[in-house]
């Protein structure tokens, strides 16, 4: 069907695809908005986590044809929460060439967990869910302390 | 020609899109978010740097808002109404009952200013969504929205 040439440039341009394309989220966990219409998926990029690192959130949203849905970061509030009740608000960036990601940035401060609330508005529906942080890292605790793999 | 734009603008966003530096909208008249008791006569836009209005699009649209823009949540719950619509209506596709194309003609002003006159004046109260795909001078192409609402006269 295809020579060994054309083949091989196929196999070489999907490499370069998946590692252009690629992120690096391994764990998600996915919600439903308005009725259906909608699927909101979070997950912490890079994990496992550890404390004292700048972390990411990752939201991809995605509507029931499964177009990118833009323009969240206006109308979503995205909360951090942390041991003992802290809560940090998060500010949602879009991510430049990827329509319907976004990014939240966050640093934690002690070993434990962590979960993620979105709150606001996606299409005419109201928002509010809790994404769990042991869910999305598969790790309990989501956060660990870097002790154990740092050198010297 | 217009066939020819999207194809340049969606070229420029497949050779780009992983570069990290890139334009921003820094101003807008009126304000994201603002609520005004007289209809603009058009939207500035004013970008971090120089950008193509030949090849960029430019979209506005009547949100079918049944709530108090005044209210507190009333941001979030606009631009939740927009993202629904932002997509399609760059793409070409605007297909929802719920929302009405607004007709504007987008005139560049400085290098990096874009003003959006309405075809129509004035505009009626309602709410708006102004939404944008630009090719900015150095290649890159970023897209934005901004809300704002404009109150019926007592």
């Amino acid at each position: 069907m295809f020579s060994k040439t054309s083949g091989a440039a196929f196999a070489l341009v999907a490499s370069l695809l998946l590692a252009l394309l690629g992120t690096a989220a391994f764990a998600h966990v996915t919600k439903t908005a308005g009725d259906g219409a909608y699927r909101l998926t979070v997950g912490f990029v890079g994990a496992p986590l550890y404390v004292g690192e700048i972390e990411q959130v990752e939201l991809t949203a995605v509507d029931a044809a499964g177009e990118p849905l833009v323009g969240l970061e206006a109308s979503l509030r995205a909360e951090i929460h942390g041991p003992g009740g802290t809560v940090l608000e998060v500010a949602l960036r879009t991510v430049h060439g990827t329509p319907g990601s976004y990014l939240a940035d966050f640093r934690p401060t002690q070993v434990g967990n962590y979960d993620v609330r979105l709150v606001g508005f996606v299409g005419a529906s109201e928002f509010d869910e809790v994404f769990s942080g042991v869910d999305m890292a598969h790790s309990d605790p989501v956060v660990a302390d870097p002790a154990a793999i740092s050198i010297p | 020609m217009r066939t020819l734009r999207y194809a340049v603008l969606l070229l420029a966003t497949v050779l780009v899109g992983g570069a990290r530096a890139h334009a921003v909208l820094a101003e807008s008249s009126p304000a994201a978010g603002a609520v005004l008791s007289a209809p603009p006569e058009s939207v500035v836009l004013t970008f971090s740097e120089g950008v193509e209005v030949d090849f960029s699009l430019f979209r506005v649209a009547r949100l079918d808002v049944d709530f108090d823009v005044t209210a507190d949540d009333a941001g979030l719950r606009l631009n939740g109404l927009a993202a629904a619509i932002i997509g399609p209506y760059l793409d070409g596709e605007p297909g929802g009952d719920e929302e009405v194309a607004v007709e504007a003609t987008a005139v560049a002003g400085s290098r990096s200013q874009v003003e959006l006159r309405f075809a129509s004046q004035p505009l009626p109260p309602g709410s708006y969504v102004v939404m944008w795909r630009v090719l900015s001078e150095d290649t890159h192409v970023i897209a934005g929205h901004l809300v704002f609402s404009v109150l019926a006269s007592e």
